[in-house]
């Protein structure tokens, strides 16, 4: 990687960074320039070596678990091995996601997955994030670095000047800042796209603020963008509780800002803020309606229908009496103090109630706990709320309660419409709870310094004259602290490892002392020394909370996302070389977890597997019998007539592996490949065509040879059907249909393009064009460029009934809900914009 | 500050009329002008599945933004025509590639929309931009008419002035 290419990353996110804070410096609230710099210093000494250095943001070690990169270089540090979804998955996406917008036109169809799947269906690839376009100007390996210390920078900057318009002073902004950007939430799920919506939530936020309590239409706008901007983040379940969120802090704010005012004033109040979230949320709607229309029909939707009857049925519970659980849960509480108290696979393993990517997001340092709580039971409230103090309340319980689980929570939840969806049972809300701690500590660090004499002014640094801890009541304050530093002591000491209880152990003491540390030396400072008058440091102490919040979550999470060199991002191979010359429009599989799923779809090579749980469940359903089990995304079966339907050309395996005949060897190095004696085409004349039985889709798992028979779903009626044998005969006419003369028909051309497949027929008869591509309903016929209606042939795949002679076919895919989408957005469009203008006319008229 | 009298082009914050009052027209300007370019760029290119058509009408938007911009900000009508007319002739432009491009595919949006058997979208584009068009022209001869009698009354009075 040249050093220009190195370079680029930092210098886009400085570009952006420099673009942000010019857009709030001019039309919204400023953040000063050494603010900026700390967030600036913290991004870099955290991400530096993926922004300057060329480093790559994924877990690329994972490559040398199977082939054809087994022979990499091993380098140290190396990512976590739980990250393997963000190159089987994300990477995979948002490199074909690149090839489908560098032809010139929308993601609509991945045809390199499975039997092709709808791309706007899958939000793997962050479809149409603005962060996500942004970083297409950059090597693809460069980034995931880019858009990480963007989202970063999003949580830094919009909860420093939320905070600040919440009236909070900049060192408790900052503080506040620093413990919701450094978090667990943030840095522990760095490269997933929980993290858009971790960056989308102060974001959202303090569009609600600006829109509910100033209500210009700049700050409309910025509520409308900060919802789209939020609706893309690509995880609907952290989607919603975002904007669950801003629902709360909206409700509140407008309360307490229309007090007094009549009902009608005051419902009136709240139409703008609503209608600038519907108009994003409309502007947004051609990514997010294929979406949302398809949800149900994915890979993930089925898991969680068996996983929650397996609630049901009580299979949570496990026989536990309700002592033992309820001791279960209060060990779940232990990770919101003591987040690797259970171990991290970081280091090894884990052996809490789940993996690091759960137990640590609650995480959002000692002293923010500890100041928190202060705020709660120690310090004198004085004024009684700050503007979203209550809602972070709410918002705390609620996320404390979902991430800790008690007894009874997951059995409720799964008979809660829209909760019930989640596969982590909602401990992702452990998003509230780190936000929540981030704003009360600010606020309590507020009332705290602020000078009482100063009254309710706003702190800053000026008003910052009464001396620290003079709002504490430092009696109960000393309580607080010994509480909380003898809970993380139980925490990390009593949940050694049970197996093995030297392991890891000097790990997880040293992340004890630095916790007990963090908090000896805040509780000691704020308790004893603020008593003693005249300290020459009492004034710089203020910004106390921030440094030990920066220096603790950085010591804590830097190591969560080591950068890997950009040699070994998916490096080329004579193997790739050869798959991607001879593959053609064909498919290739790998078997027993060779080119894992979705590695080949980051070099453009067509891959029947997927590992995406947003897979379609039909095809999963119906591949049924190459897979070891119903919801595995390997492969194991490497004959079959299915492969032959599904157009797979070769197989692939790890080298030494052999494969007998009727495969044949083509090509040996990192990877054996195996070539199948008779794939067929993407689109192909059958001779047969049979209706199946009521529900009979399993008869497809029957056929032995598709090129002979196909089921569809629809056979019109007509001579050929006449013709049938005696036994076929006896069934209803419009059951059967078979080719007279199966040689006078033929495909003289197929041209496939992702979202458009082209093919040039001569017919002798009536004829059936079935094909091996996935409809989900978006797929249309064209013949001879006119409209005819379209079939499902096999059960999933589209097909279409030919009449005789020579035509050409277009079968098209434009997915409904995306032309919708765009004509819901372009209304919206115009709505906005007119909005906008009558909006901007009506506050100038008076100074006219 | 009294009011202001007209100038050249239309604007300003005189009586009544048609481009007199550059406020009063301001959403319908920026509606036309500059959303519909952008929204119809959105809705063909999802047709012809071409990213083209978005970025011609996001190109075409952004120039009548500015424009209108500039006009809002001068208090000058002529600007703000300019922006409603490059509206009226993206979108002609745009409707007009469209259906060249989804002819030329043999892909009409009937296609796409359920064999409605017409590409109207491209076709309801452009007599959009056409009626835009017209309505351009109507406004820049009410304008005219509707200065001429100003006019003609301030060269009166400055002959007049001592």
């Amino acid at each position: 990687m040249s050093w220009w290419a190195a370079l680029a990353p930092g210098l886009l996110v400085g570009a952006l960074f420099g673009g942000l804070l010019f857009l709030l410096r001019r039309f919204y609230d400023p953040v000063p320039w050494r603010i900026a710099a700390i967030f600036g210093l913290v991004v870099f000494w955290m991400l530096g070596s993926v922004l300057f250095l060329g480093r790559v943001l994924l877990p690329l070690n994972l490559l040398w678990n199977s082939s054809p990169w087994k022979d990499l270089e091993r380098v140290e540090p190396t990512a976590l091995h739980l990250q393997w979804d963000l190159v089987e998955d994300q990477a995979a996406f948002r490199a074909e996601h690149r090839r489908l917008l560098a032809r010139g036109e929308w993601p609509l169809w991945n045809p390199r997955v499975g039997a092709g799947e709808p791309f706007l269906a899958n939000v793997s690839a962050q479809n149409g994030h603005p962060l996500v376009l942004l970083s297409d100007l950059l090597r693809i390996e460069s980034a995931p670095g880019m858009i990480a210390a963007c989202k970063v920078l999003l949580c830094l900057v919009f909860t420093f000047v939320l905070l600040r318009r919440w009236g909070i002073g900049q060192p408790g902004a900052l503080g506040g800042a620093l413990a919701y950007g450094l978090s667990g939430f943030v840095w522990v799920q760095l490269g997933w796209v929980h993290t858009h919506s971790a960056a989308a939530l102060p974001f959202l936020l303090y569009g609600v603020e600006r829109a509910v309590a100033v209500g210009g239409w700049r700050d409309r706008l910025l509520l409308g963008v900060a919802s789209g901007w939020t609706l893309l983040g690509g995880h609907p379940e952290t989607i919603f509780y975002v904007m669950s969120a801003g629902v709360v802090v909206g409700i509140e704010r407008w309360w307490s800002t229309s007090t007094g005012l009549p009902l009608l004033e005051r419902a009136a109040r709240a139409a703008p803020p609503i209608a600038a979230v519907a108009l994003g949320a409309a502007l947004v709607a051609p990514i997010l309606a294929p979406f949302v229309l398809r949800l149900e029909y994915s890979r993930r939707a089925t898991m969680n229908e068996t996983r929650i009857e397996s609630i049901r049925r009580g299979a949570q519970d496990d026989g536990r009496d309700l002592a033992e659980r309820l001791e279960r849960w209060v060990e779940r509480t232990v990770p919101v103090a003591a987040p690797v108290a259970f171990g991290s696979e970081r280091f090894g393993r884990s052996w809490g109630f789940a993996s690091i990517f759960q137990e640590g997001t609650a995480f959002a340092g000692s002293a923010t706990l500890l100041i928190a709580m202060l705020g709660l039971f120690a310090v004198r409230r004085r004024p009684s709320w700050f503007a979203g103090e209550r809602s972070a309340l709410l918002l705390a319980a609620v996320g404390f309660l979902f991430f800790t689980q008690p007894p009874g929570l997951v059995r409720l939840m799964v008979e809660i419409p829209v909760l019930r969806m989640s596969g982590s049972e909602n401990r992702r809300l452990s998003i509230f709870l780190v936000f929540a701690l981030a704003v009360l500590a600010a606020g309590a660090w507020e009332r705290m310094f602020r000078d009482r004499r100063a009254g309710d002014v706003a702190a800053d640094l000026t008003s910052l004259g009464g001396g620290h801890g003079e709002g504490l009541r430092r009696p109960r304050a000393a309580l607080v602290v010994i509480a909380l530093i003898a809970f993380v002591l139980w925490g990390y000491l009593a949940h050694g490892n049970p197996d093995n209880p030297a392991e890891h152990e000097r790990t997880r003491i040293a992340h004890l002392a630095l916790q007990v540390s963090v908090l000896a030396g805040l509780g000691a400072a704020l308790v004893l020394a603020g008593h003693r008058r005249g300290l020459g440091w009492r004034r710089r102490s203020v910004w106390l909370f921030a440094l030990l919040v920066a220096v603790e979550l950085s010591l804590f999470h830097r190591s969560l996302s080591p950068g890997m060199p950009a040699s070994h991002y998916f490096p080329e191979r004579p193997s790739i070389e050869f798959l991607r010359e001879n593959l053609g429009d064909h498919r290739m599989v790998g078997i027993d977890g060779a080119f894992k799923p979705a590695y080949p779809l980051v070099l453009g090579i067509a891959d029947l597997r997927s590992a995406s749980p947003l897979q379609p469940y039909s095809l999963v359903r119906a591949t049924r019998p190459l897979r070891r089990s119903a919801f595995s995304n390997a492969i194991v079966v490497a004959d079959h007539p299915l492969l032959d339907l599904l157009s797979v050309k070769y197989v692939v395996t790890a080298p030494g592996d052999e494969l007998g005949p009727p495969l044949r060897e083509v090509f040996r190095g990192n990877l054996t490949i195996w070539q199948r004696p008779a794939p067929m085409n993407l689109a192909f004349l059958p001779n047969r065509a049979r209706r199946p039985a009521q529900g009979g889709w399993r008869q497809l798992h029957e056929v032995r040879s598709f090129r002979d028979l196909v089921l569809v779903d629809r056979i019109p009626s007509g001579p050929s059907s006449a013709e049938l044998p005696e036994a076929e005969a006896e069934e209803p006419a419009a059951s059967f249909w078979r080719a007279t003369s199966p040689r006078s028909n033929r495909v003289i051309e197929l041209a496939p393009e992702p979202a458009h497949i082209r093919a040039r027929v001569e017919l002798g008869e009536r004829a059936l064009l079935a094909t091996s591509v996935f409809q989900d309903g978006g797929w249309r016929a064209l013949v001879d460029g006119r409209r005819v209606e379209s079939v499902v042939t096999n059960g999933l795949f589209v097909g279409v009934w030919l009449p005789p002679g020579e035509h050409r076919v277009d079968l098209v895919y434009r997915p409904r809900g995306f032309v919708l989408g765009c004509a819901l957005s372009s209304l919206a469009l115009i709505a906005g914009v007119a909005w906008a203008g009558r909006q901007t006319l009506t506050a100038r008229r008076p100074s006219a | 500050m009294g009011d202001r009298v007209e100038s050249p082009g239309g604007g300003g914050a005189a009586a009544s009329g048609p481009g007199v009052e550059s406020a009063v027209w301001a959403p319908w300007w920026l509606a036309f002008g500059v959303a519909l370019p952008a929204a119809a760029g959105l809705l063909l290119s999802a047709l012809a599945n071409r990213l083209s058509f978005l970025a011609c009408g996001v190109a075409v938007a952004g120039l009548a933004a500015a424009w209108l911009l500039r006009a809002l900000r001068a208090g000058r009508g002529a600007l703000a025509l300019r922006a409603l007319t490059a509206g009226g002739v993206a979108a002609v432009a745009l409707g007009g590639l469209a259906i060249a491009e989804i002819e030329a595919l043999t892909l009409g949006s009937a296609a796409v929309l359920g064999g409605a058997g017409v590409n109207w979208a491209p076709r309801a584009l452009l007599i959009t931009g056409a009626a835009q068009l017209a309505v351009s022209a109507a406004w820049l001869v009410a304008v005219r008419r509707s200065r001429r009698p100003v006019e003609r009354r301030l060269e009166t009075e400055t002959e007049t002035e001592p």
